[in-house]
C-alpha cells in the first residue's frame, strides 16, 4: 500500500536487521480497587517477531485482555500502575505521553476488539470510519481515503462495498461489523495487529471467514499478530506460539506444535481436557478443572493453579514455581512437577511442613525467574 | 453411540409412525411468525420433531436460525402461530390460562444468562423456592428440605450459598443456581438454551458434566440447545440441524458428526475449530452469510449457500426423508443415500413425512 507517514514526532524506522518488533519485559499492570492491589498482569515477558503470530490463551480473569490493552497503552491512567518494559521497534512506549501513542495507534500498532458493535460509532458513517485513521496518519485528502476505504472494504470480503460505505454500523451483521473493524485497523498497514477475542460472538461458519481473512491479510502484509482467545481451538492452527496465561502470570509458552504434543504445565492439560471435541464420542466425560481462578487481589502464594491441580504437593501451595526453559526449544514452563516425566525447576529448600512465614520469604522476588 | 437405553430413530417402524408411548414431546408443523410492521419473520417455519423418554436431543444452529425461539414456543413462551405440541400426552397447544400452566409445569427452562435470569435482590433459598411457593408445594419446611436437596444436588452448599444473594457468585455458580430452581418441580423435560455459552471452558465442563449426572440421577429427558458443535455433541444422543427456521438434518449425534448427509451440516462441522494443530484446515467452506428470514429462498433454504445447488433446489422444497435408520435429512442430493426422488404431484406438505421420527 503506498502512502506517506507523517513526519511529524518520532519515527519508527526500520533498526537495522533486527527480527525483533515488539518486547516486553517483566510488564505489571496493578489496579488499585477498594479491596486493595489487583494484579491483573503479573510480571509478564514476551517477544514478537516481524510478521510472527502468537496467541495468548486463559480463562476469564487471566489477564489476557490486560496485557494486550497494557501493551497497546489502552488501560486508564487513574488508579493503574504499569512497571516493566514494552518496547516496539526499540523504543520504549510504555508510559509513553499520549500525544506520542496517538501516533502509534492506527498506523504502528492497531487492534481489533470482541464487541464490533460497541467498538464502531453509531451514528458515523462506515466509509468515514474507515478514512478516518487515512486523514489522520497519512496525507491522503477526502477523495483519496474515500477511495482507500472503498479497497479495504473490498480486501475484507464485503459484498456491495459501496453501498456499505454509506451505511450505519447498525445496519450491517456481526460478522460484516467485524469485518469493517479489521478494514479500520489495517488501514494504515499497521506493523502490529492485537486481535482480542475478534470472533468471539460470532457464529461458527463466520468465525472461519474472519480467521481466515486475518491470517491472508497478515500474510500479504507481513504483519505480526497478537490474537487473544480463551479458546485453544482458534490458535491451534492460526499461531507460531501460544503463551497460555493463569492469574496474571505466563504458566507455559512454546511453539504452537510443541505445546500441544508436549505440554509440561497441568493447567495446559486441564484447560485442553475440558475443552469438548468434535472427534470424540458423545458423552464422552470432560475432565473438569473443579474450583475457580483465584482472587487476583489475595492471591495465594505458591503456584496460583495449585489449589486446583491434581498434581500439586506441600511445596506448590508455599513457593511460586518460575518460568524456565524445556527441554524443546523455546518452551518455557512454570511447574515444580511438570508432566511427562519431565523434571521440575530444582525446588527451593523448604521443608515439608513449614510455616507460611517461610514459604513466604522463598517466595520473594520469585527464584530464580529468568522473566 | 454410549446411549444404549435409547433405541434408535426409525427402529421402530417407519418415519410416519406416531410412538405415542416413546415419546415424551411431539412438536408437529410449529410456526412461529413475528411481525415487524407490515413484514412478517418466520422464526420458525414448519418444524416437526420428537424427544424420546430418557434422551438429549441437541439443537444447532447459527444464530438467528430459529432455535432459541423453537425452544421458548415448546414451553409456550411464545404462543406458535401454528402446529401441535404435545407434551406428555397433553397437546399444551390446545390450552390456555390456568390450563396452560398446569400442564407445563413438568417442562422447565434454563437460559444463557444465569446472572441476568436471577433476581438480584433476593436470597438463593428463596429464587430456588419460588416455583414451589407459586404451586403451594408442601409446608414451609417441606420446601426448604427439597431446596437444601436440590442445592447440594448442584453442588452448592446449602448453608452457605442458601442466604446469599446472586451478585455473590460467579456466572458458573449462578448457572447452578438456574438449574436447581428448575429441577425443584421435578420436570420430566429440561430446555437448556445455550446454558455453558456464556461460561469459562473450565467452568463449561463442570456444568456440562453436572448436566449429565442430573439427567440419570432424576431421568431427566432434554432439549439442549447450542451454537457450538462440540458441546452439543458431547451432551446429546441424537442432534437436530436447523438452518433459517427450518431443521435440515436429525441423525444419532455420533452419526451425524461423522456422516453429515446436509450439505449446511457439512460445512458447519468443517468451519468448527478443534484444539489440535495437527487438523488441516481448509478454508472457509462457507461464504456469506443467511438470507433474511422475511423472504427466504424459495425451495431449499440454504441453497443460496449450498455448494451442490441445482435448479431443482429452487423450485421445490426438499422433503424430509430418512436416508438411514434413524438418519433424516432435507436434501435433494444429500451426500449420504441416494438422490431424492422428484416430486411429481402438486406442493408437497414441508417436511410432511418426517413428523414422528424426526
Amino acid at each position: 500500500m503506498s502512502r506517506s507517514t507523517r513526519s511529524a514526532g518520532l519515527t519508527f524506522a526500520e533498526a537495522g536487521s533486527d527480527t525483533t518488533l515488539l518486547e516486553v519485559d517483566d510488564l505489571h499492570t496493578t489496579f488499585s480497587t477498594g479491596r486493595g492491589h489487583l494484579r491483573a498482569v503479573d510480571g509478564v515477558s514476551l517477544t514478537l517477531a516481524r510478521s510472527e503470530t502468537v496467541g495468548i490463551v486463559g480463562e476469564s480473569g487471566s489477564g489476557k485482555t490486560v496485557l494486550s490493552r497494557s501493551i497497546m497503552g489502552l488501560v486508564p491512567r487513574e488508579g493503574v500502575t504499569r512497571t516493566g518494559s514494552v518496547k516496539f521497534l526499540g523504543h520504549e512506549i510504555l508510559n509513553a505521553p499520549d500525544k506520542e501513542l496517538r501516533q502509534l495507534w492506527g498506523s504502528q500498532i492497531a487492534m481489533v476488539f470482541q464487541d464490533p458493535m460497541t467498538s464502531l460509532n453509531p451514528v458515523m458513517r462506515i466509509g468515514k470510519q474507515i478514512a478516518e485513521p487515512l486523514r489522520l496518519h497519512t496525507d491522503m485528502d477526502g477523495k483519496e481515503a474515500t477511495a482507500q476505504a472503498l479497497s479495504l472494504l473490498t480486501q475484507v470480503g464485503i459484498p456491495s462495498p459501496e453501498e456499505r460505505l454509506r451505511a450505519y454500523p447498525g445496519q450491517l451483521s456481526g460478522g460484516m461489523r467485524q469485518r469493517v473493524m479489521i478494514a479500520i485497523a489495517l488501514a494504515c498497514a499497521p506493523r502490529l495487529l492485537l486481535a482480542d477475542e475478534p470472533t468471539t460472538g460470532l457464529d461458527v461458519t463466520v468465525q472461519a471467514q474472519i480467521l481466515d481473512l486475518l491470517a491472508s491479510l497478515q500474510k500479504d502484509r507481513n504483519m505480526a499478530m497478537i490474537l487473544v482467545t480463551h479458546d485453544l481451538g482458534v490458535v491451534a492452527t492460526r499461531t507460531d506460539k501460544i503463551i497460555v496465561m493463569y492469574a496474571g502470570n505466563v504458566v507455559e509458552q512454546a511453539p504452537t506444535a510443541t505445546l500441544f504434543s508436549s505440554m509440561a504445565m497441568p493447567y495446559t492439560e486441564a484447560l485442553l481436557g475440558s475443552t469438548p471435541r468434535i472427534a470424540n464420542p458423545s458423552h464422552t466425560r470432560l475432565a473438569a478443572i473443579e474450583g475457580r481462578p483465584p482472587d487476583l487481589i489475595n492471591v495465594p502464594p505458591g503456584c496460583p493453579f495449585a489449589p486446583r491441580c491434581a498434581y500439586a504437593r506441600d511445596i506448590c501451595h508455599q513457593v511460586r514455581p518460575p518460568l524456565v526453559p524445556a527441554a524443546e526449544p523455546d518452551h518455557l514452563f512454570a511447574c515444580w512437577f511438570p508432566l511427562g516425566g519431565r523434571t521440575g525447576p530444582p525446588p527451593p529448600a523448604v521443608t515439608v511442613g513449614a510455616g507460611l512465614a517461610g514459604a513466604d520469604r522463598a517466595a520473594g522476588p520469585g527464584p530464580g525467574a529468568p522473566s | 453411540m454410549s446411549a444404549t437405553s435409547v433405541p434408535a430413530a426409525g427402529d421402530n417402524g417407519t418415519p410416519g409412525a406416531n410412538d405415542a408411548g416413546e415419546s415424551l414431546l411431539e412438536v408437529a408443523d410449529l410456526r412461529v411468525d413475528f411481525h415487524r410492521g407490515r413484514q412478517t419473520v418466520q422464526a420458525v417455519a414448519g418444524v416437526n420433531l420428537s424427544i424420546r423418554r430418557g434422551e438429549t436431543l441437541g439443537l444447532v444452529g447459527e444464530s438467528g436460525c430459529g432455535k432459541s425461539t423453537t425452544g421458548r414456543a415448546i414451553v409456550q413462551v411464545e404462543r406458535p402461530t401454528a402446529g401441535r405440541i404435545t407434551f406428555d400426552g397433553t397437546e399444551l397447544t390446545a390450552l390456555s390460562g390456568r390450563n396452560l400452566r398446569r400442564a407445563r409445569v413438568g417442562i422447565q427452562m434454563i437460559f444463557q444468562d444465569p446472572i441476568s435470569s436471577l433476581n438480584p435482590r433476593r436470597k438463593v433459598r428463596d429464587i430456588v423456592a419460588e416455583p414451589l411457593d407459586i404451586w403451594k408445594r408442601g409446608d414451609s419446611k417441606d420446601r426448604a428440605a427439597v431446596v437444601a436437596t436440590m442445592l447440594e444436588a448442584v453442588g452448592l452448599d446449602p448453608e452457605v450459598a442458601g442466604d446469599r444473594r446472586p451478585q455473590e457468585f460467579s456466572g458458573g455458580q449462578c448457572q447452578r443456581i438456574s438449574i436447581a430452581r428448575s429441577l425443584v418441580m421435578e420436570p420430566k423435560l429440561l430446555v437448556c438454551d445455550e446454558v455453558v455459552s456464556a461460561l469459562d471452558v473450565s467452568v463449561q465442563a463442570q456444568i456440562l458434566n453436572l448436566l449429565e449426572d442430573l439427567k440419570t440421577r432424576y431421568s431427566l429427558t432434554l432439549l439442549f440447545i447450542a451454537h457450538d458443535l462440540a458441546v452439543v455433541k458431547n451432551v446429546s444422543d441424537r442432534v437436530a440441524v436447523m438452518y433459517l427456521g427450518k431443521l435440515c438434518e436429525v441423525a444419532p449425534s455420533d452419526v451425524l458428526y461423522q456422516s453429515p448427509a446436509h450439505h449446511y451440516t457439512q460445512a458447519l462441522l468443517e468451519s468448527a475449530v478443534e484444539p489440535d494443530p495437527g487438523a488441516v484446515k481448509a478454508s472457509a467452506p462457507l461464504g456469506g452469510e443467511p438470507p433474511s428470514p422475511i423472504n427466504p429462498p424459495s425451495g431449499c433454504r440454504f441453497r443460496t449457500r449450498c455448494p451442490r445447488a441445482e435448479k431443482r433446489c429452487a423450485d421445490e422444497e426438499p422433503a424430509m426423508r430418512e436416508v438411514a435408520p434413524g438418519h433424516l435429512v432435507a436434501c435433494h442430493f444429500p451426500l449420504v443415500g441416494l438422490v431424492a426422488p422428484s416430486v411429481t404431484a402438486g406442493p408437497a406438505a414441508p417436511n410432511g413425512s418426517a413428523h414422528g421420527s424426526a
